[in-house]
């Protein structure tokens, strides 16, 4: 879990935990938005990651922000509020609010949301993929 | 006397306007200097046409009684989007008064009034109409496309699959969707994209469940003071911008009226002054539809009572024993029919009916010894049968035969 600390920077020992549940949750809530037909989009964009010195670090404020937007335009999606939980668990302190704004046409928030959730979801993977591959490296030195 | 048929009155200040979600062309004008008639009765005929004044689309008569100097209004409803197409209307009118001999002639037309909403569309480059529309299931939509240029490279797709439609001018193409299903409560998507070109845009097709007439409607009383109302409401026809159906209860002798809360019952309260009979209505309600049943009924005559209680056993021998129970007492001096079963190995091996006021007793006999039994009791409303209440009952056991 030592790959998730660095990652989150935080001194809390569950944080590795949270982010592991959280790939699962962003995975389910992606396969399980049924929104088909929708164009992709390349205009919206989720700033998933702070690149900070060697390392990136996962950007909870902000995913918080866009989460708590789409949760505004979609109806009670149970996935979409435990995300947002976990995420708050992430915060940390005094980190400011980014303001994120939904488009009012509904096409358009079905496109943010299929793209946020979409992009969170590869994001979480990438993380993922890449602790597997740093443990490896790890095992074979 | 026959008077000559006077020069027939052009219909002046005709002014045309859009309610562009309802998809309706809204018409006003009035007529002027009648004679000396304070009203006249009227023929308006409306011609509508689009793209273009030669393309009438619409011809239809209107009738009324016209006062002077009135303005009349009348609307029509387009099958396709208003922002798909520019619109022209004119109107033009015949006397219709018995006091004129046939035959009888037109005015002269208006001028045509022209409906173009292209230049309040905005800066993008492509468009899709309608936003946001709202149909029920098995109805036919119209869709279009609106693109700034005269290219003509767009594709549109529904839920992911393309769909092909009519070129009507260099820059539009409309689509017509017949028998739309129903697919997901946050409607269906259409989209349309300039091939290689930039973001596409698109529309949500709100397709609602077609409200349904509530089914098994009935009331029943447990206690003679409330009324519950149940019924099947079948499909939910609730949608992201539609809330779900609503249901009202109106009572037409007491003319009261009761929202309920419920999707498929609702509790009525009975008044001390209130009638024997009852006439009530059901209305289920959404924003495209109503339905509604009706129920008359007399409130002693759908009276289910309440569980019997105090059910016991006593007195048991070898070969007999006494049930005893209580009934919820309903209004004045009610009485209560019983059925009383007594089972061993689960099958009913007697039954007797008892009458009671509020205190039910039965003597069960000729059991057998030491043997397991189990003894129940429910009963129904005296004065009229409606329903049983529910069964109440006790296990027991005789005791051995005596040496």
């Amino acid at each position: 879990l030592s790959f998730y600390t660095s990652l989150t920077h935080q001194t809390q020992p569950e944080h590795p935990k949270i982010l592991m549940e959280l790939q699962g949750a962003a995975k389910m809530t992606w396969q399980n938005y049924q929104e088909k037909g929708l164009p992709e989009r390349k205009n919206y964009t989720l700033p998933c990651l702070i690149s900070e010195c060697s390392f990136p670090r996962i950007n909870s404020s902000a995913i918080l922000a866009y989460f708590q937007e789409i949760q505004r335009v979609t109806v009670n999606n149970h996935t979409i509020q435990e995300i947002i939980q976990q995420l708050k668990k992430l915060m940390p302190q005094g980190a400011p609010r980014l303001n994120v704004t939904v488009p009012e046409d509904h096409f358009e928030q079905k496109c943010f949301t299929s793209a946020i959730l979409q992009q969170f979801s590869n994001c979480m993977d990438r993380i993922h993929n890449a602790k597997c591959s740093t443990v490896a490296k790890r095992n074979v030195q | 006397e026959v008077l000559s048929e006077p020069v027939p009155l052009t219909p002046e200040s005709l002014k045309v306007s859009i309610n562009s979600p309802r998809q309706r062309l809204n018409l006003q004008w009035s007529v002027h200097n009648f004679l000396n008639h304070p009203e006249q009765q009227m023929i308006f005929q409306i011609e509508i046409s689009r793209i273009n004044t030669s393309n009438i689309i619409w011809v239809g008569n209107y009738s009324a009684i016209v006062k002077w100097n009135q303005v009349l209004h009348w609307s029509w409803e387009s099958e396709l989007p208003l922002e798909c197409a520019t619109h022209f209307v004119r109107i033009r009118s015949m006397m219709d008064d018995s006091t004129f001999p046939k035959p009888k002639s037109w005015s002269k037309w208006t001028s045509w009034e022209e409906v173009d909403v292209h230049d309040t569309l905005g800066h993008d480059t492509l468009f899709v109409f309608p936003k946001d529309k709202l149909v029920e299931e098995g109805a036919n939509v119209t869709f279009c496309y609106v693109f700034k240029s005269n290219e003509n490279n767009v594709s549109c797709h529904l839920e992911g699959e393309q769909v092909h439609g009519e070129q009507l001018t260099s820059n539009v193409s409309a689509f017509k969707l017949n028998n739309v299903p129903f697919i997901r409560r946050t409607g269906t998507n259409i989209y349309c994209k300039v091939n290689g070109g930039e973001p596409a845009a698109g529309i949500v097709l709100y397709v609602s469940k077609i409200l349904e007439e509530p089914k098994d409607f009935s009331c029943e009383t447990r206690d003679l003071k409330t009324l519950n109302c149940t019924w099947d409401s079948g499909d939910d026809t609730g949608l992201q911008i539609q809330s779900s159906q609503s249901y009202t209860l109106f009572e037409s002798f007491s003319q009261k009226k009761k929202v309920c809360k419920h999707k498929n019952w609702c509790t009525w309260q009975v008044t001390q002054d209130s009638q024997g009979m009852y006439n009530f209505t059901l209305m289920a309600e959404n924003y495209l539809r109503k339905r509604s049943v009706t129920l008359v009924f007399q409130l002693t005559h759908q009276v289910h009572p309440m569980r019997p209680h105090y059910f016991s056993v006593e007195n048991i021998n070898s070969t007999n024993a006494t049930v005893t129970w209580k009934v919820h007492p309903i209004g004045n001096n009610s009485t209560f029919l019983c059925q009383v079963e007594l089972h061993h190995e689960g099958q009913v091996i007697q039954q007797k009916n008892v009458s009671i006021k509020v205190h039910g007793e039965c003597l069960l006999s000729e059991m057998e010894p030491d043997t397991h039994y189990f003894a129940r009791v429910r009963c129904a409303y005296g004065s009229h049968f409606w329903k049983w209440s529910e069964w109440i009952g006790q296990k027991f056991t005789t005791l051995e035969a005596a040496p």
